[in-house]
């Protein structure tokens, strides 16, 4: 018994720290702030913890934990809960991502990127995140978010739009990527 | 190739994108994984989930029968064609003096031999500070805590819900907020998240739950398959196990839920006005 919780609490340790890099890169993303992202992966591995003895043995880890990090970053943002719930229309609630030229142009397009994807509705950034940076399915996205795959669809295309509205992003874009 | 290529079949810069949230992701400190951290966290955790445990047994024993009746979480009663949970008669609010919270079940079924349910706590508006203080002791006594919450005055004028998915014995919350008490909703508004109906079943979202205005006469859920679920208001003695548009007292909305046929999936939902 002791033995077995041993290696359980050894498993758990090596999906800690194996894991660690990449979900603080996904958090930095949702929530674009270094303390943030450190909570958000934190209080999600925190949870998993306390779940381990299903995830671990589970097939798919990976997809219990971006859930539980897309429901914990979810509900930092409820107060807004039609921008939460897919309400179907976003009016009022995207600021427009349009600056001041000088900012955009002197910032590099990682600077720019970072501060469009946090003007992003949560729901989109989600999408937006989870398809282009976790490079998961719809239908995996839509599991991560607790959503339909409609949904990942409509608010996905909607913050890749508004990315694509980035002076610097579009030039790059079209020289064919920066790298 | 990103899956979002592959998928959508979209221009090459969802590559672009792709490459530059990946560069973006150069800027965070990654730092070394604060694992004895997480572990006290975890425990924590889980001594808090056991103390919630223990508080709701308390609750439970020491409750009136009209307590129980109203139901806790976990600890719903009835089966098929249940009819719908009354709310205790709650008469004019009185400040200082803590309410417990309404729960309403909006609906109920069986499927495959096993029940499932969606039920709505209700916890009234505090008026003052000290209300709300042991609103939110209470809330947490049941495993309930508004996310947004983070003083007791934040809560004062505010009425707090909770959504749970009961399915085969095991609860979800799937929805929760604190609203202004005063706040209405115009009859076109709509607010919903469709969810599994088999928390198993991740990929099959085939229930969707959702407010509109006290007035709003109809709603439409389609699904996949082509069909359309009708959704009307509720009247007297309507039972849960029929979909219907239910004023819940204590909600500043009525609230809807409806579920779609099996091997179809949630497509879209709108009030008819």
């Amino acid at each position: 018994m002791g033995d077995r919780k041993q290696a359980r609490d050894e498993e758990f340790q090596g999906f800690v720290i194996g894991r660690w890099p990449r979900l603080m890169r996904t958090a930095f993303l949702l929530t674009g702030e270094q303390h943030a992202a450190e909570d958000l992966v934190q209080s999600t591995l925190e949870q998993v913890y306390v779940a381990w003895r299903k995830v671990g043995s589970a097939d798919d880890p990976e997809a219990y934990v971006r859930r539980v990090m897309v429901n914990a970053h979810a509900r930092k943002h409820r107060r807004k809960l039609r921008e939460f719930l897919a309400r179907g229309d976003d009016s009022g609630l995207v600021r427009e991502i349009a600056d001041t030229g000088d900012r955009i142009a002197q910032a590099d397009d990682r600077s720019a990127l970072l501060k469009a994807l946090a003007q992003l509705p949560p729901r989109q950034r989600e999408a937006v995140v989870l398809r282009y940076w976790e490079d998961l399915t719809e239908t995996q996205t839509a599991e991560a978010m607790g959503c339909s795959v409609g949904s990942v669809k409509s608010n996905a295309a909607k913050g890749i739009a508004k990315l694509r509205a980035i002076p610097g992003l579009a030039d790059t874009v079209t020289q064919g990527g920066r790298k | 190739m990103t899956s979002a290529d592959r998928e959508t079949n979209h221009h090459m810069s969802d590559s672009d994108i792709a490459l530059l949230l990946a560069d973006a992701t150069d800027e965070v400190e990654i730092g070394i994984a604060p694992y004895d951290a997480v572990i006290r966290g975890g425990r924590r955790r889980r001594a808090r989930r056991w103390a919630v445990a223990a508080a709701t047994a308390l609750v439970l024993a020491g409750s009136s029968a009209t307590l129980a009746a109203a139901g806790l979480p976990g600890r719903d009663s009835g089966g098929e064609g249940a009819v719908a949970t009354q709310p205790p008669a709650t008469a004019t609010r009185t400040p200082g003096v803590f309410e417990p919270a309404n729960r309403v079940t909006l609906a109920s079924g069986t499927e495959d031999g096993k029940e499932w349910r969606v039920t709505i706590d209700t916890w009234p508006a505090p008026v003052d500070t000290a209300e709300a203080r042991a609103t939110l002791n209470a809330m947490r006594a049941h495993g309930e805590y508004p996310a947004d919450i983070r003083k007791a005055s934040d809560l004062v004028g505010k009425v707090a819900y909770f959504v749970h998915r009961d399915y085969g014995g095991a609860s979800t919350m799937v929805l929760e907020n604190a609203v202004p008490a005063s706040d209405v909703m115009t009859r076109s508004d709509i607010t919903y998240i469709p969810v599994p109906l088999d928390p198993g079943r991740t990929e099959d979202i085939r229930l969707v739950v959702g407010s509109v205005a006290k007035v709003a006469p109809r709603v439409d859920c389609a699904w996949t398959d082509g069909t359309v679920t009708v959704v009307k208001r509720a009247v007297s003695g309507t039972g849960t196990d029929v979909e219907a548009i239910r004023q819940v007292e204590g909600s500043p909305y009525a609230w809807f839920v409806c579920l779609a046929p099996k091997e179809a999936q949630f497509k879209s939902v709108e009030v008819i006005k």
